[in-house]
């Protein structure tokens, strides 16, 4: 009993702690423009990490070794270090947007501008990952988190799931976008449903909580029910600005335009509800990836960095993310606009996918650190099949962003 | 530092204004303009009936019609700033022009009405708004390439 208690809680967490900024910003942004016409790139994206982050879990789990280890021994130090410097600024730039956005949520509530709230929400993101326990945080964020679900409780009220599933099915370029602003969103998307840090984070997670091989259950209720209930909540955003905003032709630059449909629908309760929910995934998802900054900048040079440990002990990872912090804080204070930090921050995370994949893909196929637990025919074809999808993305995405002039 | 400039200047080109040289290049940047500014107005109308409802807290719609009067103000910024190439553009400016300055007056008479907690009469003051919109509408249609 205790078990399936903790497994549900688990699951529970993983769907409330799925969305983050960027699925916020991308589904409404390509509901409002392209209605429901791209929601494969975000079903795409979910099956994707739904199936890297189980290897992912997988291979920390029976070899205690997190991913950013296994990218180092298997790549080498040097194309490691390509991919470590790549991360790291994606993961900086997902940080800097996570942070605003907590801040533009108090804003939203508040109606104090959002560059006053900076600072403290650095602050209490810094001092949640000093002081409280990895358990403690994952579960308590995701478990917040899932008051998203009044996104889903708004699409309903609609009354339209026929006409949701009826775009959503039939593959189209509207009459007003072009084909390459059409892939542009597309792989933002299938970006933000992807994004790296995920996988660090949680690999790092399950070193971090001593998984062993009775865990494996937990990683897979995790990924196979959490991830697509949680991908669930960004098809609702979708959804909702689809069925609102693109037929007024509202495109949506802002943070609190995402939040309109929700707001017409359910009033002031569920703009409410949304606001908090919308505050807790961005700083839960700032915790994961300033979490991850430490984390694989650690792995890679060997550093200790568990949360387990005491600071003390672990000194160099926490400075990590304590300078990773500053500086997103910092850059957040430009008064640089979040939501282009965010779009620019799922695009290059698409482009930087493979070399972090790759290398999972091999290890979880590797019977040394696998043993019995190796892919199965299927897993493999899958994964082989999306490490080349994300190498053609890899290609095409700065092109395309120069193109579409980032999708203007 | 050098190599890093390319990356720079590829991450800041998407912001820029390019120039427009000839009408019909000219014209297609009055579209896009008319059509970016009719988002911003719909969203103002939007939030104007949804307050109007009692359906959203005052701090919210400060923010939302705060946001929606900065765009404005960039939009019309940002087309002011191209240079009409011949006598038949500034005939095109002026008349795209007079819907952008009607359209941020409008939503900064919003804004301020909001930020004063008299949410009832948002609706009433976004009136023009409906107007207006349409005009964007047709004017973006007829000029997007």
């Amino acid at each position: 009993m205790r078990k399936v208690l903790e497994v549900s809680l688990e699951t529970l967490a993983a769907i409330g702690g799925f969305v983050d900024i960027g699925d916020i910003v991308a589904n409404s942004e390509t509901g409002a423009r392209f209605r429901m016409s791209l929601a494969w790139g975000g079903v795409l994206g979910v099956i994707g990490i739904v199936l890297y982050a189980e290897m992912s879990g997988r291979v920390a789990t029976l070899s205690h070794r997190p991913v950013f280890d296994l990218v180092r021994e298997r790549l080498g130090a040097r194309v490691a270090l390509v991919n470590l410097v790549a991360s790291f600024f994606i993961n900086f730039l997902t940080l800097t947007a996570e942070i605003a956005g907590v801040a533009v949520t108090l804003q939203l509530a508040s109606g104090i501008n959002y560059l006053a709230w900076i600072p403290l929400v650095a602050l209490m993101v810094w001092f949640t990952m000093w002081r409280v326990k990895f358990s403690v945080m994952e579960k308590v964020y995701g478990l917040l988190g899932l008051a998203l679900i009044v996104t889903v409780v708004a699409v309903f009220r609609l009354h339209e799931f026929h006409t949701i599933v009826r775009e959503a099915t039939n593959l189209h370029r509207p009459s007003t976008e072009d084909w390459p602003t059409y892939f542009y969103f597309a792989i933002a998307l299938f970006g933000a449903a992807m994004t790296p840090y995920e996988v660090f984070f949680f690999s790092s997670g399950a070193v971090e909580e001593g998984w062993t091989r009775k865990d494996l259950m937990v990683n897979r209720a995790n990924v196979y029910i959490g991830f697509p209930l949680g991908g669930a909540l960004s098809l609702a955003i979708m959804a909702g600005a689809a069925l609102l905003l693109a037929p007024r032709g509202i495109s949506v630059d802002h943070l609190s335009q995402a939040a309109i449909p929700v707001t017409f629908v359910l009033g002031k309760l569920g703009l409410g509800i949304l606001i908090f929910g919308m505050g807790i995934a961005f700083f839960g998802a700032a915790l994961e990836t300033g979490l991850s900054g430490g984390y694989i900048v650690s792995q890679f040079f060997g550093w200790q960095w568990e949360k387990f440990v005491k600071p003390v002990d672990a000194p160099r990872f926490h400075l990590v993310i304590l300078v990773s912090v500053i500086l997103a804080a910092a850059f957040g204070l430009t008064t640089v606009d979040p939501v282009k930090v965010t779009e620019y921050s799922i695009v290059l995370s698409a482009a930087a996918l493979p070399l972090t994949y790759f290398p999972i893909l091999i290890i979880a196929n590797d019977p040394e650190y696998m043993g019995d637990k190796t892919n199965s025919k299927f897993s493999n074809a899958l994964g082989f099949f999306y490490l080349v999808l994300l190498t053609a993305i890899a290609i095409a995405t700065i092109p395309l962003m120069i193109i579409t002039k980032a999708g203007a | 530092m050098r190599k890093l400039l390319p990356v720079v200047a590829l991450a800041v080109l998407p912001a820029c204004v390019g120039p427009a040289l000839w009408f019909d290049a000219y014209a297609g940047k009055a579209g896009a303009t008319a059509s970016d500014m009719r988002s911003t107005v719909e969203t103002a109308r939007f939030v104007a009936l949804v307050a109007a409802r009692g359906r959203a807290l005052s701090p919210y719609v400060g923010v939302i019609l705060t946001d929606a009067e900065q765009d404005a103000s960039a939009i019309e910024g940002a087309f002011d700033s191209i240079q009409p190439p011949n006598p038949r553009a500034d005939q095109l400016r002026g008349q795209l022009d007079e819907l952008l300055s009607k359209a941020s007056s409008t939503i900064s008479e919003m804004r301020i009405a909001a930020r004063r907690d008299q949410l009832t009469q948002l609706q009433q003051i976004a009136q023009p708004l409906a107007g207006i919109s349409d005009q964007l509408e047709t004017f973006a249609e007829a000029h997007t390439p």
